[in-house]
């Protein structure tokens, strides 16, 4: 029995045959899209390690979306601002990264981390609900991203 | 003996009434200092003022901005009464956006079906549709932490993407309009509320002051929720003294889901009339801030929501008298959770009279209860 043979089988299993189909599709298209899939990746497993982190410290982190979105804001309105001083430079030998590049990943890191220091202060020197801290932050990025997005 | 009765209202709303005036406060500091980024204007001091003054007037100035409040409101007290309402068994809701969506769906599927029957019929079987949809997006968590212990943070966290999926799918498929270019569904037709106030007041309005007072009488006035607000405040001494802490569990979600769903339904039946694929997007966390700001108490709900929907009701104005966005009613919103949740300095400053005026958040049920 070759394989197709096993395969059409497996397919013909009533429910579980959908699952195998999904798989099958997956497989076939993971080698054209192993860059697309490791740019999707990447966000949810540096924010699974930013959860892992506070879980562990005791801190339940329900921010992290807001965080993310300030953070992402902040990249970008330094990458604009900065970009211009050094005369739009072409991406450098290592990954492409330019001076621009650096300055706004190091100020949307430090932004991350000011907000994170907010989460901090609110639920371990002031016990506030854990939760609700992080519904503020998510909260508050929203609005304040969105308010500086309609201003700028 | 008692103290006077002024010294008891003061002693409960001083720390809310403080902590809105500083978040207004720090809203204008935040205004002169965006002021500076936008190149190219002059600078105005006077720039906060007007743009509270239209926010007023956008809110309270004619009779048709007091029914905008109105309308804006309702979604927020029934939400705000769903997130309470969890909060008093101890259980956090954090899932009432996707209730509200879920509702609405509900609301929208029978109230497109029965678009052509009786008035009478359409209204109830479409906001019975929204109130039970609601309430089995709330069931789902609820028997998840009684059965198996699942964090009905996480769960509920997680019905709301799959409510938001949901509602993408259905309005995109099976609901929309055939050969429509936008996602949009029918109209509901009969279904929906009849205008009672001014020119766009539905029947929402009348609807959510009449929940508000028949949730204070169940959880004030009836066994029932009496061993709501034991489970919230002790659940192994409510089990100790024969109460049911996990039936109570998933009876409290579902009940605060088919709140949250009659939110969704009131935005549904009374303002859009028909589903659109962005449909509602920041009730339900508007709703957690509304709960919190009125200390879970179902009457001073109405009066928090009534502070939330005035400002989304003048923020329109706002924006076009002083140019500054709408967001900015986001960016209060965050700042007035931000001083609740700071109060104990507060406290310390203003050496409020009562111990524990303000407690925000599931876990200190039982100060808030000494107090109320």
């Amino acid at each position: 029995m070759d394989i197709t043979g096993i395969a059409s089988a497996l397919y013909g299993i009533p429910v579980l045959g959908l699952v195998f189909q999904a798989l099958g599709f997956l497989i076939a298209i993971i080698p054209g899209n192993a860059a697309n899939i490791m740019n999707q990746a990447t966000p949810l497993a540096l924010a699974a390690l930013c959860g892992v982190f506070c879980e562990r410290s005791g801190v339940v982190n329900i921010g992290i979306e807001g965080t993310m979105l300030a953070a992402a804001f902040a990249a970008w309105v330094i990458g604009v601002a900065v970009n211009p001083l050094f005369g739009n430079p072409e991406p450098g030998p290592v990954f492409g990264i330019t001076i621009p590049l650096l300055i706004s990943l190091a100020g949307a890191v430090g932004v991350a981390m000011l907000i994170s220091w907010l989460h901090g202060w609110l639920s371990i020197s002031l016990r506030a609900d854990q939760i609700i801290a992080g519904t503020i932050i998510n909260i508050a990025a929203f609005g304040v991203t969105g308010y500086l997005d309609q201003l700028i | 003996m008692r103290p006077g009765l002024v010294v008891r209202v003061w002693s409960v709303i001083a720390i809310p009434v403080t902590v809105i005036g500083l978040s207004f406060l720090l809203g204008a500091a935040i205004v002169l200092v965006s002021e500076l980024l936008v190149p190219g204007k002059p600078f105005d001091w006077g720039l906060p003022f007007v743009a509270y003054g239209a926010l007023i007037e956008g809110a309270l100035g004619s009779g048709d901005a007091i029914v905008s409040t109105l309308v804006n409101t309702t979604p927020l007290v029934f939400g705000g009464l769903a997130v309470g309402f969890g909060f008093r068994a101890g259980l956090f809701n954090i899932g009432a956006q996707g209730q509200f969506l879920v509702g609405a769906l509900g609301a929208v599927i029978v109230g497109v079906w029965l678009n052509e029957a009786p008035p009478l019929v359409a209204i109830t079987a479409s906001t019975v549709a929204g109130v039970v949809a609601g309430g089995l997006w709330g069931f789902v968590p609820g028997f998840l932490k009684a059965t198996a212990g699942a964090h009905e943070v996480v769960s509920t966290i997680m019905m709301n993407y799959i409510a938001v999926g949901l509602l993408a799918a259905l309005v995109s498929g099976p609901l929309k309009v055939p050969r429509s270019p936008s996602l949009v569904t029918f109209n509901v037709g009969n279904a929906a509320f009849p205008t009672v106030i001014g020119s766009n007041g539905h029947l929402g309005i009348v609807l959510a002051i009449l929940t508000a007072v028949f949730v204070w009488w169940l959880l004030y006035r009836t066994t029932w929720g009496f061993q709501v607000r034991s489970v919230g405040a002790n659940p192994d001494a409510a089990r100790y003294a024969g109460m049911r802490p996990k039936l109570i569990t998933v009876a409290t979600m579902t009940f605060s889901g088919a709140l949250a769903g009659m939110a969704g339904t009131s935005v549904l039946l009374g303002v859009t009339h028909a589903m659109t694929s962005g449909f509602g997007t920041t009730v339900g966390f508007d709703s957690i801030a509304v709960a919190l700001l009125a200390r879970s108490h179902p009457l001073t709900t109405m009066v928090a929501a009534l502070l939330f929907g005035g400002m989304r009701a003048g923020a329109g104005l706002m924006q076009i008298r002083a140019e500054i966005p709408v967001e900015l009613v986001d960016v209060l919103q965050a700042v007035i959770l931000l001083f609740l949740v700071a109060s104990p300095i507060l406290r310390r400053v203003l050496r409020a009279t009562a111990p524990a005026v303000v407690s925000v958040g599931p876990s200190e049920g039982v100060a808030r209860e000494a107090v109320i």
